[in-house]
């Protein structure tokens, strides 16, 4: 069975995502990370059991409980990931999915998207823009997912 | 040419007659059509016809008065070739070469009269200057460094002032812009970096491709060191042409440099200054045209006395070289290498600092004194480099800033062509042989050997070009011995290189220049040979040992050969995750190299492994955990799964610090101390809190303005003035003088604005600046605005919560896709499905338009241009900012305080506009969502019955009542988040410092008896200072504290209130040996030196709950009765309460 870890703060971004890949493809399993650091110890301890990380870029440090507010901001934490990812020969796909158009260091996505190719290739297989108002970033999720899977 | 063809291009301008406009058309037409020769004559012979011209060609050459700067009119057009441009000037400068030599004299003499501090002459000098040279931007430059350095900074802001009211706003030109930017260059007090900073961002702010010719000349007239390589140099002279001759000329040679440096038009460059040095005769061109042009170099430029110091110093002749650098410094005090070899002499000879010349706070004298500490110190470097560099820029006009500014460079381990300082040398010297990149350095050697026979110096760069070994006797031991060890090194010898490094750098390791390139050289060894774990080890251990001689070390090179690598076949030895630590820039890599190092020891966290290290040198050992503390490493370790695990993990690495017990233990309790406050915060605060706005302030006063002290320091003299009655006449904003080219029908804009109001000005720019880094820094609210709030989160808040329920369509590139959700569902028909498809898609786009709007409208930071509609509104009117000045002015003694004040007035300001955004919330938003369901209601009911068809009425209803609920969740974000210092309990903090006590002395066995009164809230503001109060006491109880036969230690606290306001905390425990009272009781005195030395921290308590718990008559009394140590606390809380606090209900 194919598994595909989700690392997404947002909890309706994640529902939509979740809701959308168990309609189309209910025969893969669904993982998912709430912050930096959940996500990225499972990727170190958990990474050969996924075929697919769709992966935010800005997200909380910690996961959020009644013990915990979460932590500062990694507005990068995505790229931290992948370099997590790198440095461990970790070699399961990434789909980066965001909704922002820059970062707050000033990139822009497109550059990020440049940089990321660059750095991370044989990981790093692109980005989708993700809306609430518009399914665009299904149709993009569906043709990564046929390719890749 | 002929006569007959400049005729005709004469006749077409005189022709224009004194129209100047289109004179100037015509004119610069021509220069960028014909070539240099012919041009020069059309300009010479139109000049002698008609001198009236002269003006017209050439602009106001020697300007007598301040309105005479900046050009005639407003008027430019863009050449095209930067020959011809210096052609141009050339000519200018050929036809007044008398004056130009004069000042050429003048520039020097001044240079030398201030360096050495004999200002008297140096304003004589100015004064000649004006007389015979008039005025330009040098001048005043020239005359604000000289009040400056007076002590009259008062009269040098009266005099900037006093030139801007004379010039006025509309006048052409570029002089109040400049002299304003440089009026701040030469303060002593520069804040250096940041002038760099906000030079950048002043002229680069929303550039266009159109004002990058504004922005290029401004950079590089105004920073030269650091904007020399700019690529249409053409466009200086244009801007420039607006200034005095003198100041043509001076930028004609950083053309010229600029050109050389960047190995562009070698030959035009060398051609020029040879031409220029011809007829001017100022040396600054003989670099310039050496290297093409070495016979030509005069006699002159081979001083004996400087290369005497240059030859006594290779010979190890270092007394000579001492005495020989004082006598040239009395007559020439340019070559900044002079100070050097004077420095390393001083240090060779191991000798202090002795000061160049008599008067001890001349400029020489402190540069002088900076560059030998620099030479010498192990601690401080950074701060003593930041000195130098705000020096530099005060002199950035003068011969010695060139070879400063790569000192600096090289000191700092940053990259610098040397050619910089190649090209400002002036007197020969060997080391200029590094200016060629051919066998021309061997011919320029041996033309030195002709005027200079012996000379030690010349005869070894020889050597050194020819990778001759040196042998014994020749030179001083330690450049023979480096020189050798160069030549293994760069024929690829590493054993032998090494060998002899490592010999270099046991033989002088107390002589830091010498030991850090020998660490330099030896480290690069092992890294060429591939032994990188080696040269890791190699640079821990001597990291350890003298941190300063690693910091020539090319770290950042052999760091990416590591990443390249990933870090591969190199064991984890504790000095990997140091050495990654110190040098790594991605925190991903020293979390990652720090976990796989826990690894190796089957361990999760760095404070498991304790125990296993202790075979390690201890001083690794601190390093390690110093290293991973500072580092914020922590945050990114897998197994540190939250604020409170990295809190906890923070502490104890700072109390094992603390017990190492190392020189260290004073600023690692610091540390534990602040760890455990936040940690105790942390803990008591509540978490579960939805409000989402938050910036770091601290982190911001820390990291983000850290260089603004020079700012707040010319904003303290603005205000002296201001309130001793002088009005000032300073530029306004950020208003600066934009070209147009070729325009000469649109009415100009001068861009220059002025205000009197000097003091608001100064004071705007430092609350310009922390507001700036308030919001949009990285600790600053945008960026948690953006995470928590903006992007996607609250949409998904709304959108999808509609969505559930059918009612809102998905957008496909553009056009939002009908639903056939109510169709299928409902069975139907087509035209009714139309129907109700049309009338969600208004809906939808409705409530786009809303969210939209709101998000990206509303929820911003208020701005004029971009969104004046942002909610987050930080704009403070003229009268309150005067008034905050005047209040920081006399109440806030540096920037910090300053910078304090500044952010807690932008917190208040935070917590207005968020009850702003809320109640928008409540109102508006609330009242367009409700509309907007209600508008899908009606319009929906106008063709479907309520009763045929009532699920989407249902739907809609359902709907509009959880947006409701949503809104209201939404408008709690908007308060102010993090951990705050909320209102306490104080049973509850007590308790909390006790368990945060023992967690820190895990084999102290203490038994506790615990009373405290109940209920008392005391106001989060004075949280910390309890904290503090309490973790003093307990802490000593846990250090000092006699036990028990049994090992245990028995103590009790108890806390009561009297009369309602005097809370007693009573801490008992068995007296230790060591404090031995005359008295039964003693009342602590003011003064508790005694108890200090036992660093028990009561002095800082004393001051605590007299000061910043602001009652004098609160007070803590020790007792030592029988074997008891009881420490009585009484202080007055009724102003420390929490107003509804009912105290024992």
């Amino acid at each position: 069975m194919k598994q595909i870890l989700i690392i997404e703060d947002n909890p309706q971004k994640l529902d939509k995502l979740k809701a959308f890949l168990d309609v189309e493809y209910p025969e893969i399993k669904i993982v998912e990370r709430l912050s930096y650091n959940s996500a990225t110890k499972e990727i170190v301890l958990n990474n050969s059991i996924y075929d697919l990380v769709l992966l935010d870029m800005s997200m909380q440090t910690y996961d959020v409980s009644e013990e915990e507010m979460g932590g500062d901001p990694e507005p990068l934490a995505g790229a931290k990931i992948l370099r997590q990812m790198y440095l461990r020969d970790i070699e399961v796909k990434v789909v980066v999915m965001t909704m922002y158009e820059s970062f707050v260091d000033g990139t822009r996505l497109k550059q990020l998207d440049e940089n990321l190719q660059k750095e991370y290739q044989g990981i790093y297989c692109g980005y989708i823009f993700f809306s609430h108002q518009n399914t665009k970033w299904q149709k993009e999720l569906k043709d990564y997912i046929n390719k890749l899977l | 040419m002929g006569n007959n063809k400049i005729y005709q291009p004469i006749q077409i301008l005189l022709n224009q007659r004194l129209d100047y406009k289109k004179f100037h058309r015509i004119l610069s037409s021509m220069k960028n059509e014909m070539d240099l020769d012919t041009m020069t004559r059309i300009v010479d012979e139109l000049s002698r016809r008609i001198p009236a011209y002269k003006k017209f060609i050439y602009g106001e050459l020697f300007p007598a008065e301040a309105p005479n700067m900046g050009g005639l009119q407003d008027l430019f057009f863009k050449p095209k070739n930067v020959e011809k441009e210096i052609g141009l000037q050339i000519i200018a400068i050929r036809n007044n070469k008398e004056l130009i030599k004069r000042f050429v004299i003048y520039k020097r003499e001044f240079e030398h009269s201030f360096l050495i501090g004999d200002y008297e002459k140096a304003t004589y000098i100015l004064t000649k200057v004006k007389e015979v040279l008039g005025i330009s931007i040098w001048y005043y430059e020239s005359k604000f460094l000289l009040l400056e350095y007076q002590d009259k900074s008062d009269e040098k802001l009266e005099l900037l002032s006093n030139i801007n009211q004379q010039i006025g706003e509309n006048h052409p030109g570029f002089v109040t812009t400049l002299l304003h930017f440089i009026s701040h260059r030469t303060e002593r007090n520069l804040s250096a970096y940041k002038y760099d900073y906000d030079l950048t961002s002043y002229f680069r702010k929303n550039r266009t491709d159109y004002q990058k010719d504004n922005c290029d000349y401004s950079l590089f007239k105004l920073n030269f060191f650091k904007n020399y390589s700019i690529d249409n140099l053409e466009i200086v002279f244009t801007f420039e042409n607006t200034n005095s001759l003198v100041d043509r000329y001076l930028i004609l040679i950083q053309v010229l440099q600029s050109l050389s440096i960047g190995d562009k038009e070698q030959n035009l460059v060398s051609r020029k200054a040879l031409y220029l040095y011809e007829r001017i005769e100022d040396d600054i061109f003989i670099p310039l045209f050496a290297t093409n042009f070495l016979n030509k170099v005069p006699l002159s430029f081979y001083n004996k006395n400087y290369l005497q110091i240059v030859d006594c110093y290779y010979a190890g002749d270092y007394l000579s070289v001492v005495e020989n650098c004082k006598e040239f410094i009395k007559h020439d005090s340019s070559c900044f290498d002079v100070l050097v070899f004077y420095c390393r002499s001083l240090i060779a000879l191991r000798m202090s600092y002795s000061h160049l010349t008599d008067n001890v706070d001349a400029l020489i004298n402190q540069i002088g004194q900076k560059v030998y500490s620099s030479l010498t110190n192990e601690q401080d470097i950074a701060n003593i480099l930041f000195n130098l560099y705000q020096k530099n820029k005060n002199i950035n006009s003068f011969r010695l800033a060139y070879g400063l500014e790569y000192y600096i460079n090289v000191e700092e381990n940053k990259r610098q062509s040397v050619k910089l300082k190649l090209l400002s040398l002036c007197h020969f010297d060997p080391l200029y042989a590094k200016i060629f990149t051919d066998d021309k350095s061997e011919i320029f050697l041996r033309k030195g050997l002709e005027y200079f026979q012996n000379s030690v110096s010349v005869r070894q760069h020889l050597r050194r070009l020819l990778r001759e070994v040196t042998p014994e006797g020749d030179v001083s031991d330690y450049i023979r011995e480096i020189d050798n060890a160069k030549i293994q090194f760069f024929n690829e010898d590493y054993d032998e290189s090494l060998k002899q490094w490592q010999s270099i750098y046991n033989k002088y390791i107390d002589v830091k220049p010498i030991a850090q390139i020998a660490l330099q050289y030896a480290f690069e060894c092992m890294s060429k040979k591939g032994e990188y774990l080696k040269a890791i080890k190699y640079y821990v251990d001597n990291y350890i040992k003298k941190e300063v001689n690693v910091a020539k070390i090319d770290v950042a090179s052999f760091m990416q050969t590591l990443k390249n690598i990933k870090y591969k076949n190199i064991r984890r030895c504790i000095e990997l995750p140091i050495f990654v630590g110190l040098n790594a820039g991605d925190d991903a890599d020293k979390s990652f190299i720090l976990q796989s190092f826990c690894d190796v020891y089957n361990k999760t966290k760095p404070s498991e492994l304790f125990e296993d290290l202790l075979d390690e040198d201890e001083k690794k050992i601190e390093c390690f955990y110093s290293v991973i503390y500072k580092e914020d490493t922590l945050r990114h370790l897998i197994y540190i799964n939250s604020t409170l695990e990295n809190l906890r993990e923070s502490q104890r690495i700072a109390k094992y610090l603390v017990d190492l017990n190392t020189v260290n233990k004073g600023a690692y309790q610091k540390q534990l101390d602040i760890v455990s406050n936040e940690l105790i915060v942390y803990e008591g605060s509540q978490k579960l809190d939805e409000s989402k706005i938050f910036a770091n302030d601290q982190a911001i006063i820390s990291y983000e303005l850290k260089d603004i002290d020079g700012l707040y320091n010319r904003f303290k003299s603005i205000l002296k003035l201001t309130i001793s009655g002088s009005v000032l006449c300073v530029i306004q904003g950020n208003s600066y003088k934009l070209v147009n080219f070729d325009d000469e029908t649109k009415k100009k804009d001068p861009g220059v604005k002025f205000t009197d109001n000097a003091l608001l000005e100064v004071f705007y720019s430092i609350f310009d600046l922390v507001r700036d880094k308030f919001l949009n820094s990285k600790y600053g609210i945008v960026a948690y605005l953006s995470t928590r709030i903006r992007h996607g989160v609250l949409e998904g808040e709304l959108r999808p919560e509609i969505d559930k329920w059918n009612l809102i369509l998905n957008l496909q590139n553009d056009k939002y896709v009908p639903t056939n959700y109510w169709k299928i569902k409902y069975g139907i028909d087509d035209r009714t499905n139309d129907f109700i498809n049309k009338e969600l898609t208004e809906f939808s786009r409705g409530v786009d338009n809303l969210l939209y709007s709101f998000i990206k409208e509303k929820l911003q930071i208020k701005e004029s241009k971009i969104h004046s509609d942002g909610l987050f509104n930080y704009d403070v009117s003229e009268d309150e900012l005067m008034n905050w000045a005047y209040e920081i002015g006399n109440s806030t003694n540096d920037y910090q305080e300053c910078c304090t004040y500044i952010i807690n007035r932008l917190w208040i300001i935070t917590n207005n506009n968020l009850e702003i955004i809320r109640k928008y919330v409540d109102t508006q938003v609330t009242d367009e969502f409700n509309q907007l369901f209600n508008a899908l209601r009606v319009r929906l009911s106008k063709s479907i019955d309520d009763k045929d068809f009532p699920d989407i009425f249902t739907a809609i209803n359902s709907a509009s009542t959880i947006i409701n609920h949503r809104l209201r969740k939404i408008e709690g974000w908007f308060k102010i988040s993090g951990p705050t210092l909320d209102d306490f309990d104080l049973e509850r903090l007590l308790n909390l410092v006790w368990d945060n006590i023992c967690k820190c002395y895990p084999k102290v066995n203490v038994e506790l008896q615990f009373e405290c009164v109940k209920n008392i809230m005391i106001k989060g503001i004075f949280l910390i200072h309890f904290t503090d109060l309490f973790r003093i006491f307990l802490d000593n109880i846990f250090k000092y504290a006699a036990a028990e036969s049994s090992g245990k230690k028995l103590c009790s606290i108890d806390c009561k209130l009297i009369n309602d306001e005097i809370l007693k905390c009573t801490f008992e425990n068995r007296a230790p040996k060591t404090i031995v009272f005359n008295e039964e009781i003693k009342t602590m005195p003011d003064d508790l030196a005694f108890l200090t030395e036992g660093k028990s921290g009561v002095s800082k308590a004393n001051k605590i709950v007299k000061y910043d718990l602001d009652n004098y008559s609160n007070s803590i009394n020790i007792v030592v009765r029988e074997d008891k140590f009881i420490v009585e606390v009484e202080i007055n809380i009724s102003k420390l309460l929490v107003d509804e606090t009912n105290i024992n209900n």
